[in-house]
């Protein structure tokens, strides 16, 4: 709509430009017939000066003038009663050159008017065409650079997206790792997906772990045990014996959840290790048995060591009064020399460090005093 | 000079066995059954040597030896234990004690201890 209205404000310059140009011709055409032209203009001089309408004009080869072509305008008046003629006689060229002169300055700038008119419509035509062109490219343009911005949020979204799931797919990658359990999907007996920790507790790589038999890291004897918890619906923590990659055990608590893995019900089962734990309640057990021998070893010694200082102080005494040649002399020494065997025994149970047992008579186990007291000797 | 000994353990048999045994090595004997005991007599007289036990009833010998240090810081002191851990032999040096002796321990190396203390005093002295 816009664009017709360009065009119509484009023509209406160059239908002037016509109009001039036409009003142009007719002018120089009526250059051409000039004698009547003037003829009609003096005569139209005269009726309007003379007043009189026998007022006139004519052109003729005048005699007085060596028969050239004159110019001649009358117009009766009365003077009383009497009527004159005035009469005005010009050589035609006197008269006609200025008039010639004048039509053809006024057809020249009628025509330079026509050209600026129509070179200016013309200009204007070609301004505003373009300019319609223009405005229709950068309507398309408007519309590009519209799709080009949709297209670019569209980018930005996309890229948005993208990066959430990124940071997403680090956030469960860095929370899979940070967990101490092990986890895997179990299907059908076999490891379907699994974490590192998983791969890291039975010394597998990573890869080798997806597609292995579950039971494969399982101890034979705990098997059954494995079979049974994986095919229950029970998600109470259970405990069993695992085998690593190079054979030694694990002792884990595992605790299995059925889920829905692509399309299917499967086993999450999660895994933490627990050897450290059971380690570290072997070592409160042994503290605590070694806690219990040395409190009993004190109440030994120092029970026991009363009675030997006087046993042994009195053998001193008695082996000071009599005769080495006394028939007791060595009875007395044997005496002393037991005393001085059983303060050893009490000396190492002084000693005892570490909690070390021995058979002792059917299956029963005795504290064994020398390997308990040993390294304490030894430093 | 008389060379005097202090004896303090709760066993009054272990006490009459120590008094007789430096009895008749020529030391003059006192003994006392608790730690209580042990501070009145060292009220009334002065002892350079003195043997403790650990283990006594109310005030230990730790804490005992503590008290005498305060007064007495060059007298010889032993501690004579049935028992003893580390950590209690480790307050035993902190506490001013010379040396310790696990029961049963021979007469002769108590009657060296004491011998070699008095030395030590008369060293001393001597300075």
């Amino acid at each position: 709509m816009k664009t017709k209205l360009q065009y119509t404000s484009a023509l209406m310059p160059a239908a002037i430009a016509v109009v001039i140009m036409v009003v142009g011709f007719y002018s120089w055409k009526s250059h051409n017939d000039y004698e009547k032209g003037l003829i009609a203009q003096v005569h139209q001089l005269m009726l309007i000066t003379a007043k009189h309408s026998n007022a006139g004009v004519k052109i003729r080869n005048d005699p007085y003038y060596h028969h050239e072509k004159t110019i001649t305008a009358f117009t009766p008046i009365s003077l009383g009663e009497d009527f004159w003629e005035i009469t005005v006689t010009e050589p035609y060229a006197a008269v006609a050159d200025p008039i010639h002169k004048n039509a053809m300055t006024t057809f020249g700038f009628a025509g330079l008017i026509v050209l600026l008119f129509a070179a200016g419509g013309i200009f204007l035509f070609k301004t505003q065409k373009e300019k319609a062109v223009l405005e229709e490219r950068s309507k398309y343009v408007d519309e590009i650079a519209a799709t080009a911005e949709a297209l670019r949020r569209y980018v930005v979204e996309i890229a948005a997206t993208a990066e959430a799931l990124r940071q997403s797919e680090e956030r469960l990658q860095k929370l899979s790792e940070a967990t101490v359990e092990g986890v895997a999907l179990i299907g059908n007996g076999k490891i379907l997906a699994s974490n590192e920790v998983f791969a890291r507790m039975f010394g597998y790589d990573f890869a080798e772990v997806d597609g292995m038999e579950v039971l494969d890291v399982v101890a034979p004897q705990y098997r059954d045990l494995a079979l049974k918890q994986m095919s229950s619906s029970n998600e109470e923590p259970y405990e069993l014996m695992c085998i690593k990659k190079d054979g030694t055990t694990l002792p884990v608590e595992a605790c299995g959840k059925a889920v829905s893995y692509q399309g299917r019900l499967v086993k999450q089962t999660a895994l933490r290790d627990l050897s450290e734990r059971k380690q570290a309640e072997q070592e409160r057990i042994r503290h605590e048995k070694l806690q219990g021998v040395l409190e009993m070893a004190g109440a030994v010694c120092h029970e026991i060591n009363q009675p030997m200082q006087i046993i042994s102080g009195y053998s001193d005494l008695l082996l000071g009064e009599i005769s080495k040649d006394s028939s007791i002399y060595e009875d007395l020494n044997i005496l002393k020399g037991q005393v001085v065997k059983m303060s050893e025994i009490t000396d190492k149970l002084m000693k005892i460090t570490q909690y070390k047992t021995c058979e002792y008579i059917e299956g029963r186990k005795i504290i064994d005093i020398h390997k308990a007291s040993k390294e304490m000797e030894a430093a | 000079m008389n060379k005097k000994i202090l004896l303090v353990d709760d066993e009054e048999q272990i006490r009459i066995m120590l008094k007789k045994a430096f009895s008749q090595a020529g030391y003059l004997v006192q003994c006392a059954a608790s730690a209580e005991e042990t501070l009145d007599i060292l009220e009334k007289e002065k002892y350079q040597v003195m043997f403790l036990d650990l283990k006594l009833p109310k005030m230990n010998g730790v804490e005992l030896c503590r008290k005498i240090r305060k007064d007495n810081p060059i007298g010889v002191i032993y501690a004579v234990t049935g028992y003893a851990s580390l950590f209690e032999l480790a307050d035993c040096r902190e506490a001013g004690f010379d040396d310790y002796f696990n029961k049963p321990v021979e007469l002769k190396t108590l009657l060296k201890a004491a011998q070699d203390a008095f030395d030590k005093i008369e060293r001393w002295k001597k300075r």
